[in-house]
């Protein structure tokens, strides 16, 4: 336990800028995107005409309807978060097994007591659990700066923050959903995942390129098999990988209609789950049919990526 | 004790070549020894098996473990400097001594801050800040605290300079060597290892070509230096080998008696160089 | 990089002969304590077995005694015996050279005696 905790910190602080300075950076724009927004709107009037205007605009709409809207504004704001952090983890994988047989280092953790399991879980573990959680901190962070500044705002306009938006629509319930779907995300990825560490393992240089060109081909090949059969496009690698984005446990506010979402980005979902952003929903994903094959396929890229690394070296 | 070391026909193929054919060895405990052999002679193939960084062929043991399969078990009682480049370049020294800490249950931090006192490394320091030999001077301080019953060595003075490489060794000798411990080492710069092993074993094209301790050295090989006139009369007596330096001739033998050597010329014990370039050589003359 | 050892004799017994100069010339008293195999083997870069076993030739010799837990000792008349044993030495064997070596040169054994004892009796 004390060795799995201290490759965890291993990989903290090998990834450093990928893991704090990143969060930080993105903090610090949400801080510098409120600020401009606020010298833009007082640049033409310095009496707050204009910002006075919105809030009293905002003021007129029903309650619930305004804390629905609070608390949709504080899902979206997660956006940024999420995709950063999925580039973050893609990349930290693609490296993860791979950095250190370039640069030698191996020879150096090799000569540790610290199993090859043991280091692939916690590499596993600080990707899909570690990195996600640093990086909603930051987000919590952000929206907390972002209610201080709004607060101060609007009491300096002269109305109420408390009844206009802080005390309305239970951003405690966002955040909280933002933090589970950034696990179950993690879960639903697994066999993305595993075939990151998996190229990481065994690819001889440009990891990026063995990553990417092998599933394309693939895709593309099927696809083309598929189409000269039966003149659709339907059961394919291209088509499973949409359909596993599709149907991801993230959360999809920009398609939401009523709770249910029946097409993402103007393309239809073939597939039954309900997209609201709920928990149910996302554990009615974990527990189906399609992540049970998926955990088949994590499984066994992540065997392959263990063989490759018992057998590692400098070279 | 047992053997630290023990292999049976140890054997490690690449593609079609064989780069350690079939060899056996043994190491006792409290010994340093010394691996020596060419480039390619499969020094580095046989070390990688004992460290179970590579799989291998037919039976190897150390400190009771098969390396392939038990490591990291095997790593708490093995320690090893692969050669000076290996610390990641981006760690921080307090960082590296925790991490070591908390993975290694016989590091000791006392130990390794006492030895990197006497050196210029400082805790802040990262590892792509400092000189090769202060990166040397953090690994073998880390190294020497750790309790381990065997400490391997891969060419572990290269591209150092005169003074970090004295230091190296007397460091391990006054304060990490001791019975219950081996060193193996390899090393090109035989010279400097010559007098601080007390084995010795020769590999080349993956096969051992000498086995044996410095004292059988002592007792066993002669190198005599003859007169012209003697050539004949010492050619007779079979030697290893022959050179000739200055017009002197320089034969090897082994086994046979000092006193029947005595009146052709100089005798003395030869180096583990002179020793070496004579078994390397298909035996015969220079 | 020139070995400050010959390599006509064993090193454990040229470390053994170098104790031995120590003694003889007072470097080591009798009762003094021999630096430790650990020192030795760290200075001279040498295997602490060798170290070991020119300590343990000069224990045959009844020159040096292990006090346990203290370390090596010179021995009481240790010096003693070893200017007897030089001795021995020298009119054995170096005595008997150097006037082979006088004759060899043919130099006058006498003339030589005459000058080393005005040169002594000058100083």
């Amino acid at each position: 336990m004390k060795r799995f905790k201290a490759l965890l910190l291993r990989e903290y602080w090998e990834n450093r800028v990928a893991f704090r300075s990143t969060p930080v950076a993105l903090f610090a724009i949400y801080m510098v995107g409120a600020l401009m927004t606020l010298v833009t709107f007082n640049y033409f009037d310095h009496e707050f005409q204009t910002m006075r205007e919105a809030v009293r605009y905002l003021a007129q709409f029903d309650e619930s309807i305004r804390a629905h809207g609070v608390y949709l504004w504080n899902l979206a704001s997660s956006t940024l978060f999420t995709v950063v952090l999925g580039f973050v983890v893609f990349f930290y994988l693609l490296g993860s097994l791979y950095d250190d047989r370039k640069d030698r280092s191996i020879l150096f953790w090799k000569s540790l007591p610290a199993s090859d399991t043991l280091t692939i879980a916690s590499k596993l573990f600080t990707a899909m659990f570690v990195v996600p959680s640093l990086f909603w901190l930051a987000y919590v962070l952000s929206m907390l700066a972002l209610y201080l500044i709004g607060t101060i705002t609007v009491l300096v306009l002269g109305e109420n923050p408390w009844t206009l938006f802080v005390g309305i629509g239970n951003p405690f319930k966002a955040w909280g959903l933002v933090l589970v779907s950034f696990y179950a995300q993690a879960i639903w990825a697994l066999p993305v995942y595993g075939w990151l560490m998996f190229v990481s393992s065994c690819a001889p240089r440009l990891p990026l390129l063995f990553a990417l060109v092998p599933p394309a081909v693939f895709a593309v090949l099927q696809i083309w098999i598929d189409f000269l059969r039966t003149f659709t496009l339907k059961t394919n690698l291209g088509g499973i990988l949409w359909e596993w984005y599709a149907n991801n446990p993230m959360i999809n506010c920009c398609g939401e209609v009523n709770g249910r979402v029946d097409a993402i980005m103007g393309i239809p979902i073939t597939d039954t789950f309900d997209h609201a952003p709920t928990i149910a929903n996302m554990l009615d994903r974990l527990f189906s049919v399609q992540m049970a094959w998926g955990l088949l396929v994590a499984t066994a890229l992540l065997a392959g990526a263990l063989w490759f690394r018992k057998r590692a070296t400098d070279n | 004790m047992g053997n630290v070391i023990e292999a049976r026909g140890l054997s490690k193929r690449y593609g079609r070549t064989m780069a350690v054919n079939n060899i056996d060895l043994q190491v006792p405990a409290g010994r340093i020894v010394g691996l020596i052999g060419p480039n390619g002679a499969g020094k580095t193939s046989a070390l990688k098996a004992i460290l179970g960084l590579a799989t291998y062929d037919g039976h190897l043991s150390v400190l009771g473990k098969d390396p392939a399969s038990e490591r990291a078990a095997l790593m708490e009682d093995v320690c090893f400097i692969a050669d000076v480049a290996v610390l990641p370049r981006w760690i921080r020294v307090r960082e590296a001594i925790e991490v070591v800490e908390r993975i290694h249950p016989r590091f000791s931090r006392e130990k390794c801050q006492r030895y990197l006192a006497s050196t210029k490394v400082k805790p802040e320091h990262r590892v792509k800040q400092l000189s090769k030999g202060m990166v040397v001077q953090l690994h073998l301080a880390i190294v020497m605290a750790i309790d381990a019953k065997l400490l391997v060595l891969d060419e572990p003075t290269l591209g150092l300079d005169i003074l970090y490489r004295k230091q190296f060794y007397t460091n391990l000798l006054n304060d990490y060597f001791d019975e219950n411990r081996s060193i193996l080492i390899t090393t090109h710069q035989v010279e400097e290892v010559e007098h601080i092993l007390s084995d010795l074993i020769f590999i080349q094209d993956g096969r051992i070509a000498l086995d044996c301790s410095m004292d059988e050295v002592q007792e066993q090989y002669v190198e005599l230096m003859v007169r012209k006139d003697r050539v004949d009369a010492a050619r007779a007596l079979a030697p290893l080998f022959e050179r000739e330096l200055m017009g002197r001739h320089i034969f090897l033998y082994k086994g046979v008696d000092r006193e029947t050597l005595a009146g052709l010329g100089e005798m003395h014990t030869p180096s583990v160089a002179d020793l070496f370039v004579a078994t390397m050589s298909v035996g015969g003359a220079a | 990089m020139v070995s400050q050892w010959n390599d006509s004799q064993p090193i454990y017994w040229q470390l053994k002969e170098r104790t031995v100069a120590m003694i003889l010339d007072g470097t080591l008293a009798e009762g003094d304590a021999l630096p430790s195999v650990r020192a030795v083997a760290s200075e001279f870069q040498l295997n602490p077995i060798t170290v070991s076993k020119s300590y343990q030739a000069l224990v045959d010799e009844g020159l040096v005694e292990k006090r346990r837990g203290l370390g090596m000792f010179v021995m009481e008349g240790a010096r003693a015996q070893l200017v007897r044993s030089e001795r021995q030495k020298f009119i054995r064997e170096e005595w008997p050279a150097t006037l082979e070596r006088i004759r060899q040169l043919d130099l006058d054994l006498e003339e030589l005696l005459r000058k080393a004892q005005s040169k002594e009796s000058d100083s």
